[in-house]
């Protein structure tokens, strides 16, 4: 029983962590129905960034986050006007093939820019894990998830309660209509993309710290796609609940069948999991079903 | 005459072969209700499309106010003072009536992206406040202020109509653009869209209208202006447009 508890908890802590690469993901379909497949790799550059604020800089890790966030969204500045603004109203195929083709680029380029430079981001945090009613908790989960959730609270404010989350909000309703009440959907395209930036530093510096940082995080990304698909591609609350899906799954998976099975099990539940959804409800629990198919 | 609030000068736009609107002369003086009339496929739709922005014109020049605005994008336009509404009711469906009028307060109201983090979070600044109170006045003159919380999608055909109005009236247009407001409404709402329409106008907001219904042509406008096949054939007083004989035509066939 205190096994089943632990592996839940765990995994809700982590799924706290996916929800943020999650939002990520969401608030730029919303906006432009463009799918990003490489919310991992922007994570990367986003760890990556902070890690050399501090040790490349010299930046405390409020300083470093700084840093990775004018990093980062000035990336997505770029992205957005250089490459982007080019292809406004092609094919979607096209667009996912650049995000594609920008993964790619930030993988490579992350190995030269970054050479020699540690991808670590110490935790300013003690290691003992906390027992709370005899449950032992893992301290950087529990502080990575609060502040992941701290995170969706503000971003969820955002959109419901201030005029350019509203008109974010409208983009992703009707782009021509909301063109014709007088958005500007290049500024909020870009909006959207800065917020990537700005999530990508936070879940990629949250994940090195559970995680220890450095290989792996790229694959971060591709969870992505089991709790989009399983929660709905347009859904915020939806991907809020496929991610602690996803998260729990993952641990029970981990604590109960890859012993089984001599492990890796876990890693592939999700995916399992998506192929169902995929069969049952292709527009995710939560989505619209008139979303295409990707 | 003073110089006319809208004017175009040879507008041309075809989708492929075919040639929708063929170098179509228009001016819309300021202060009245402008009435566009036309058998279907005539380029009336694609005449608003053009003239708000959602499409660019193949050769030709709009002038609004005196000054060129055909290389600007629609939200530039919205600025200036040209709003519309749809033929078909294109409402932000999920949100409230009062997010729907709020959108079109969009280009009216100012606060930068970082507004709400300088701003005591969670509370409503002094603007947000004040566009709340326009987007709640603007819902009392359609008459939908109590429906202000519901979802648009909840609301009946007529008022879903009327919201549309309300949207494009937040922009504090001066020239605003109607696509078929009456298509679909029962006579009652079409009487009430009448009224709103020549109140609308007395607040000196200039219009122009698409409409199929003749009762409400004949009844509100000032002017017609005739399309057929992408071209103005006649544009007179409603009631000599009646008994001109190429409108007569174009509508019968010959």
């Amino acid at each position: 029983m205190e096994f089943l508890a632990f592996l839940v908890v765990d995994g809700v802590l982590a799924g706290a962590i996916y929800a943020l690469v999650a939002l990520a993901f969401v608030v730029v379909y919303k906006a432009s129905r463009m799918i990003n497949f490489a919310v991992g790799d922007w994570m990367m550059l986003g760890s990556r960034m902070v890690a050399s604020g501090i040790h490349g800089v010299g930046l405390g890790l409020g300083g470093a986050l700084a840093f990775g966030c004018v990093g980062m969204v000035a990336v997505a500045m770029a992205f957005d006007r250089v490459v982007l603004r080019r292809l406004f109203s092609r094919s979607l195929l096209t667009l996912i093939m650049v995000t594609i083709g920008l993964g790619i680029f930030m993988r490579g380029s992350a190995a030269l820019v970054f050479a020699g430079l540690p991808g670590g981001i110490a935790r300013p945090l003690p290691l003992d894990p906390l027992v709370i009613v005899g449950v032992p908790v893992a301290v950087e989960k529990l502080v990575a998830a609060a502040i992941a959730g701290a995170c969706i609270g503000a971003l969820s404010w955002f959109f419901h309660g201030s005029r350019t989350g509203l008109a974010l909000r409208a983009i992703a309703s009707d782009q021509q209509v909301a063109m014709a009440v007088g958005i500007d959907l290049h500024r909020h395209f870009a909006i959207a993309w800065g917020l990537v930036g700005v999530l990508s530093v936070l879940s990629g510096t949250l994940w090195s710290f559970v995680a220890g940082g450095g290989f792996g995080i790229e694959l971060l990304g591709l969870k992505v796609f089991p709790i989009v698909i399983v929660g709905g591609l347009d859904s915020f609350p939806g991907s809020i609940i496929g991610a602690f899906i996803v998260g729990i799954l993952e641990s029970l998976t981990a604590g109960y069948v890859d012993p089984l099975v001599g492990g890796g099990f876990s890693h592939v539940a999700s995916y399992l999991v998506l192929m169902a959804a995929l069969f049952v409800r292709p527009y995710g629990l939560f989505g619209r079903p008139d979303i295409v198919r990707v | 005459m003073s110089e006319p609030l809208l004017a175009v000068d040879r507008l041309s736009r075809s989708f492929g072969t075919l040639v929708v609107l063929a170098g179509l002369d228009l001016s819309v003086a300021a202060g009245g209700i402008h009435a566009i009339i036309g058998p279907n496929g005539a380029g009336k739709t694609t005449f608003f499309n053009l003239v708000t922005g959602a499409l660019s014109p193949d050769s030709g020049r709009i002038r609004f106010g005196g000054s060129d605005i055909g290389h600007l994008p629609a939200y530039r336009r919205t600025a200036l003072g040209i709003c519309r509404t749809f033929q078909n009711i294109r409402l932000f469906g999920s949100m409230t009536a009062l997010e729907n009028v709020l959108l079109g307060l969009h280009c009216r109201t100012r606060g930068g992206l970082l507004a709400p983090l300088l701003d005591v979070p969670f509370r409503r600044s002094s603007g947000e406040v004040a566009a709340r109170a326009r987007a709640v006045a603007v819902l009392e003159m359609v008459g939908l202020a109590a429906k202000a919380h519901q979802s648009a999608v909840e609301l009946s055909y007529g008022e879903q109509r009327r919201l549309e109005i309300a949207r494009a009236l937040a922009s504090a247009p001066r020239l605003l653009l109607l696509d078929e407001p009456s298509a679909g409404m029962n006579p009652q709402e079409t009487l009430e869209l009448e009224a709103l329409i020549t109140q609308v106008n007395r607040r000196g907001v200039t219009i122009l209208l698409i409409e199929h219904k003749m009762s409400l042509v004949m009844k509100v406008s000032k002017i017609v202006t005739v399309l057929n096949f992408g071209q103005k054939i006649a544009e007179a007083a409603p009631a000599e447009i009646q008994r001109d004989p190429r409108v007569i035509e174009a509508y019968l066939g010959s």
